[in-house]
């Protein structure tokens, strides 16, 4: 069946949005002083990875008309995503340069 | 205000005793229609002993008895289970009907997708019918398959002692059931009761352990916390022996009643594994307990209070103690519920990011049992005593 969803057209937009989306994001950090050596990268890959495998997996269901798999997963996925996500972005604050520059001034 | 809340409690006390006896009233079922159910062959039934009926081929010219039919039971998760089983001559199970029971439906579809109650046709009479044993047994719903084998296993011994006269071997007696989840829950309650009453300098660290403990045993390992079904089961007057279920009362005596004795409420700031979890959670994310004025943490922890009183009152009238159920630790720690359920744990699981254990202090209905109890049997107080009658969860604890 074609679709918006299965044409080339998807992937390339896909691609130049996974791009903005990773510049913004060394950007981002750069303005906050926050160091973003490989390690970081690597989590935000794997949370990145975790983001669309939970989305696949509600929209392939959904796909499939299994309703119930897409809400159960969803729920599931969606929970540990948000939730690693908040585990991530503390750790991405290790050694930021603004905590450091308060801590000297206390 | 302290008077007006107990006043309030007690209001609500006397109105779980009225429902009760609501509830007492309309229990009836009908089983007559469901006889022929579990007993095929049969065309006619008459009772020929207590909740025993002959079913006779009325087809034939003789109207030969082709078997019979009793009603066993059993005790599940959430109270009796009631269950038409049909027998043949030679004391083999050949049908069987629920006709009752008070499970979680989540359990009890679980139950169902591995074969039961139908994988119990075919048995003898005088087979153990233990799960794991001669029966399979389903991970996360040991309760309602256990309910279901010993109703069935009633129905049959019945039917063989009494109407076909067959020798009835003994019933092996339950072992008294007192392993890990029976001492892990003792020693937590032993060390935080020490932990409190003597004020140690490394309290923190002792409730932190405490709470790990029973995340990772009475949580992950055993799934067992305490739950609105048990409480609502107790006060139907579903009591499951106590050999079996010695963890589930050890739990009743530690949460409802050593608040009572000793002022303490060691079961939520301690031991609790979903709590537990809200409190890990809110460790990673940095939860706060103070995002809301004091007055409206005081309007909001009447929402516990009112849906655990909510719920008994639906559980006492219709007899039926996971009616109305909404808890989710059993979404948590073995992946059961529904939709509604799974969402519900999502938001409380994502909230405890940002907000200090929003379930125990605005939802829980263990909580709000707890509450009321004390209210309503704590004495009345002077108005310059400052204390409060209940503790905010997180207010003091590990933060």
């Amino acid at each position: 069946m074609h679709s918006f969803f299965t044409s080339g057209l998807f992937w390339f937009i896909e691609g130049i949005l996974a791009c903005l989306v990773v510049i913004g994001m060394k950007l981002w950090m750069e303005d906050r002083g926050i160091p973003m050596p490989f390690w970081k990268w690597a989590i935000v890959a794997c949370w990145f990875l975790g983001l669309g495998f939970t989305i696949a997996f509600v929209g392939t269901s959904l796909g499939e008309k299994e309703t119930h798999a897409a809400t159960q997963g969803g729920l599931i996925f969606g929970t540990v995503v948000i939730i690693t996500g908040v585990v991530a972005w503390r750790l991405l604050h290790i050694g930021s340069r603004s905590k450091k520059t308060e801590n000297d001034d206390a | 205000m302290r008077n007006r809340e107990r006043a309030l409690a007690l209001i609500a006390l006397a109105s779980v005793i009225v429902a009760w006896f609501i509830g007492w009233q309309r229990y009836d079922t009908e089983l007559a229609p469901l006889l022929q159910q579990s007993l095929p062959g049969a065309d006619r039934f008459e009772e020929c002993g207590p909740g025993i009926f002959a079913g006779r081929k009325t087809t034939e010219a003789e109207q030969p008895i082709v078997g019979y039919v009793a009603i066993g039971q059993g005790t599940g998760y959430g109270g009796p289970m009631k269950v038409v089983v049909g027998i043949n001559l030679e004391g083999n199970v050949v049908g069987l009907t629920v006709v009752e029971h008070q499970e979680t439906a989540a359990y009890f579809q679980r139950a169902g997708q591995t074969g039961l109650p139908e994988n119990l046709i075919g048995k003898k009479y005088s087979d153990p019918f233990i799960p794991g044993q001669d029966i399979d047994a389903v991970t996360g719903a040991t309760m309602t398959v256990t309910a279901m084998a010993d109703s069935v296993s009633a129905g049959a011994r019945s039917v063989a002692g009494n109407a076909l006269n067959l020798p009835l071997p003994p019933k092996a007696v339950a072992p008294i059931k007192f392993g890990l989840p029976e001492i892990t829950l003792l020693s937590l309650f032993g060390v935080a009761l020490f932990s409190q009453t003597r004020r140690l300098r490394r309290n923190k660290l002792v409730r932190w352990i405490c709470l790990l403990t029973g995340l990772v045993v009475l949580g992950f390992m055993v799934n067992g916390p305490l739950t609105l079904t048990n409480v609502s089961s107790l006060l139907i007057g579903y009591w499951p022996a106590w050999q079996s279920h010695l963890y589930w009362y050890l739990l009743i005596v530690g949460v409802l009643v050593l608040p009572l004795v000793i002022g303490r409420n060691l079961y939520c700031g301690s031991i609790c594994p979903f709590g537990a979890t809200q409190q890990c959670l809110g460790a990673i994310g940095g939860a706060k307990s103070r995002r809301l004025s004091a007055r409206w943490r005081a309007r909001l922890r009447w929402i516990p209070r009112i849906l655990a009183w909510a719920a008994i009152l639906i559980a006492l009238t219709y007899r039926n103690p996971a009616l109305v159920s909404y808890e989710v630790y059993g979404t948590l720690f073995g992946l059961v519920g529904s939709h509604f359920q799974f969402g519900l744990l999502a938001a409380v699981l994502v909230a405890s990011l940002f907000i200090k254990r929003p379930w125990c202090n605005y939802l829980c209905p263990i909580r709000g049992v707890t509450d009321l109890v004390k209210l309503g049997f704590r004495r009345p107080v002077k108005r310059t005593q400052a204390s409060p009658a209940v503790m905010h969860v997180g207010e003091s604890e590990l933060s």
